[in-house]
């Protein structure tokens, strides 16, 4: 294990930041901490990088604790914070020189290592610029070469893609796949739902302080969904296409609106061939038809009766 | 290493940000211009004109016509204007209404009360006690008194010494004042250099903030780097940074303003270095104790100005015992000492009074450190 965590509580005077929260990290895994704003992930990002200690549980970083081997765990991990922490009075080249020199790298290791963080992050064209030069996403992708510099086994990111552009946060999340195909364990706080779905092997959801699910994308979306909803659109509605589906195997309930029918179907009934055999037969003229599948959305909303975004 | 490196680090990011620095070096050298050009004439040496005395003896005795015979003398008449008035009432109305600067006064009983062995006194009105030309008429009413009682020793001894009492006891020195008092451009560049010191506290404020309480802090302090090094890093390059600064300020008034300096440079410097210290301690504390950037630089950008003032910064000022809460004030006390020629012997315990309100000041800011997390 990378990192496991046992039962971690965290307060800040009368509020319960964290609370009871016990988890583990593979290595090799890409690991999403998902949650609304105030769910408690940074806290407990800072809390696993040893910036505050927790007041209850225990944290386990390559085996050992950061009381016991502090220094040497974090040699081992990248941390990319939520807010641009560089320093603005140097370049980007100097900034990630700045911090390589700090995880210990000197010489032509560093200028190597330098070098590498830059291209990387597709700022060495512009390695002689101060980050106040940057836009936004340059300005968090330097962020992100200044964590990666000394090639950590654990990076850990705490919302890097907040208030970028798409092209920037594409560019990021292919960074992080990358990072991981080379060897890195990423942890990936996010109130973005897609972008942990996009790439994160494992999940855990957090609300409150509280961890409320956790395991892959595909096993969360088991533990809350018990039906599947089709939505047809067809040229002309009438009440005879409706009546012809709810006859078919799985479908529980048939709504008519306009032009459009949603069919609502008890889970894993695989009925849409059936569907479509009905609606040709009734000489239905179908136009577009979709699937919705369960969400880390609709999992969330499950779990708590709010909206990621509430 | 970690630790050199924050230095060298503090030093340049300070160096490039250039409008703040060159703004903290040039308004301490444009204020000793315009308040060294401006305010010359206060600096400027006077003479010493005679001052105006009315007197009125109520005595008929021997020691009172000693006294108005005393008055008469040469040494005496160089220096006070003394015109006679015909009663208490006349002297008390000159005085009130600025005819004179003092009024002395010799009651009916005097000679008298002397023969008798009894306490008698020469009494000095004025309007104003403090002024400089009151002091020169006690002085004056004081030798003759010290004279008197030098001659009744000596007759008691049965001495044949004769004490010679035409001195006025205030003796008018034609003194080449280069070099002895500073003039306004001198006095400037020294206060302005006290100053620049103290503004340095917003290097520790800043710093501080940026690399302990912001996202940088954070990010630094989940690095291997151990907090103790980045705390005396950032110190040693601020105070770095700012002993530079004020060395410029010096090397820039000696030479372009022509401000003497005196011949000790090496006090000078150790002046600088200390202050120095005690104002990127006292910033470092402040930043450290608010937790917040902007109150810490609020909290400065009031300090500051008002330890200057009340150290006669930018006028000089005679605020007594409240001056030594300033800085700025022991600074340039030490300076002027060094340089004209004063009591040089504070020196060293001022120096290590301030350095051990930095240690003090450091060990505080440490210790509010901790509880950032």
């Amino acid at each position: 294990m990378i990192l496991e965590l046992n039962g971690i509580v965290k307060r800040y005077q009368n509020k319960t930041a964290v609370n009871q929260v016990s988890l583990t990290v593979k290595e090799g895994e890409i690991f999403g901490l998902l949650g609304p704003n105030g769910a408690g992930k940074t806290t407990l990002i800072s809390t696993i990088c040893g910036l505050s200690d927790p007041e209850e549980g225990e944290i386990l970083l390559f085996g050992k604790t950061m009381k016991s081997a502090g220094t040497e765990i974090k040699k081992q991990i990248g941390v990319v914070p939520q807010d641009i922490a560089v320093i603005q009075g140097l370049t980007a080249y100097e900034n990630v020189t700045f911090f390589g020199k700090l995880y210990g790298l000197k010489g032509k290791l560093l200028k190597e290592r330098v070098e590498e963080a830059l291209n990387f992050t597709g700022l060495w064209d512009r390695r002689k610029d101060k980050p106040g030069k940057y836009s936004g996403g340059m300005q968090r992708r330097l962020n992100i070469a200044c964590a990666i510099v000394h090639q950590p086994k654990l990076i850990i990111m705490d919302e890097p893609t907040v208030g970028v552009d798409p092209q920037s946060r594409n560019h990021i999340l292919e960074s992080i796949c990358e990072l991981n195909r080379r060897g890195s364990t990423i942890i990936y706080t996010s109130h973005y739902m897609e972008e942990i779905e996009e790439i994160c092997s494992s999940i855990a959801i957090m609300d409150e302080g509280r961890l409320i699910a956790c395991g892959t994308s595909e096993e969360l979306k088991e533990q809350i969904a018990n039906e599947e909803k089709t939505f047809i659109e067809v040229a002309t509605t009438s009440q005879m296409f409706a009546d012809s589906l709810k006859n078919v195997e799985g479908v529980t309930e048939c709504l008519v609106d306009e032009n459009r029918i949603t069919v609502v179907s008890t889970k894993g009934s695989n009925n849409l061939t059936r569907m479509i055999e009905r609606l040709t037969s009734a000489h239905a003229e179908i136009i577009t038809i979709g699937v919705e599948r369960p969400s880390l959305e609709s999992v969330f909303l499950t779990l708590t009766g709010r909206t990621l975004r509430d | 290493m970690n630790i050199l490196y924050i230095a060298y680090y503090t030093i340049i990011t300070n160096v490039r940000d250039y409008r703040t620095f060159v703004k903290r070096l040039f308004m301490p050298l444009l204020i000793t211009l315009i308040l060294g050009t401006a305010l010359q004439g206060v600096f400027e040496p006077t003479k010493l004109e005679k001052t105006s005395v009315v007197y009125y003896n109520a005595d008929a005795g021997d020691v009172s016509r000693n006294f108005d015979e005393f008055l008469k003398l040469e040494a005496i008449t160089t220096l006070l204007n003394v015109k006679e008035v015909k009663s208490e009432e006349e002297g008390m109305t000159s005085v009130k209404d600025g005819d004179a600067s003092a009024f002395i006064y010799l009651n009916q009983d005097y000679s008298k009360a002397i023969m008798d062995k009894k306490k008698s006194a020469i009494s000095i009105y004025s309007n104003n006690v403090k002024n400089s030309r009151v002091t020169i008429v006690q002085n004056i009413v004081d030798s003759f008194i010290i004279g008197a009682n030098t001659t009744e020793a000596l007759a008691k001894l049965d001495s044949k010494m004769n004490y010679d009492a035409k001195s006025g006891g205030i003796e008018e020195v034609p003194v080449s004042v280069g070099g002895k008092t500073p003039g306004s451009m001198d006095y400037y560049a020294v206060t302005m250099l006290m100053l620049t010191l103290m503004a340095g506290a917003l290097y520790g404020s800043d710093e501080m903030s940026q690399d302990f309480t912001g996202a940088l802090g954070r990010r630094l302090r989940s690095s291997p780097m151990r907090p103790m090094q980045h705390f005396v890093g950032k110190i040693i390059g601020c105070v770095t940074l700012l002993f530079v600064q004020a060395m410029i300020v010096y090397f820039f008034t000696k030479v372009a303003f022509d401000a003497n300096w005196g011949a000790n440079p090496g006090m000078i410097m150790l002046v600088v270095l200390t202050l120095a210290v005690l104002s990127t301690a006292l910033g470092v504390m402040i930043s450290m104790l608010s937790k917040d950037q902007a109150r810490s630089t609020s909290i400065l950008n009031m300090l500051v100005p008002i330890m200057t003032f009340i150290g006669g910064g930018y006028v000089k000022l005679d605020l007594e015992q409240l001056m030594y809460l300033s800085p700025n004030y022991l600074g340039q006390t030490i300076i002027f000492n060094n340089i004209y020629g004063g009591t040089v012997g504070s020196a060293s315990c001022f120096i290590a009074l301030w350095t051990i309100i930095a240690v003090i000041f450091i060990i505080s800011g440490w210790g509010a450190r901790r509880k950032l997390a």
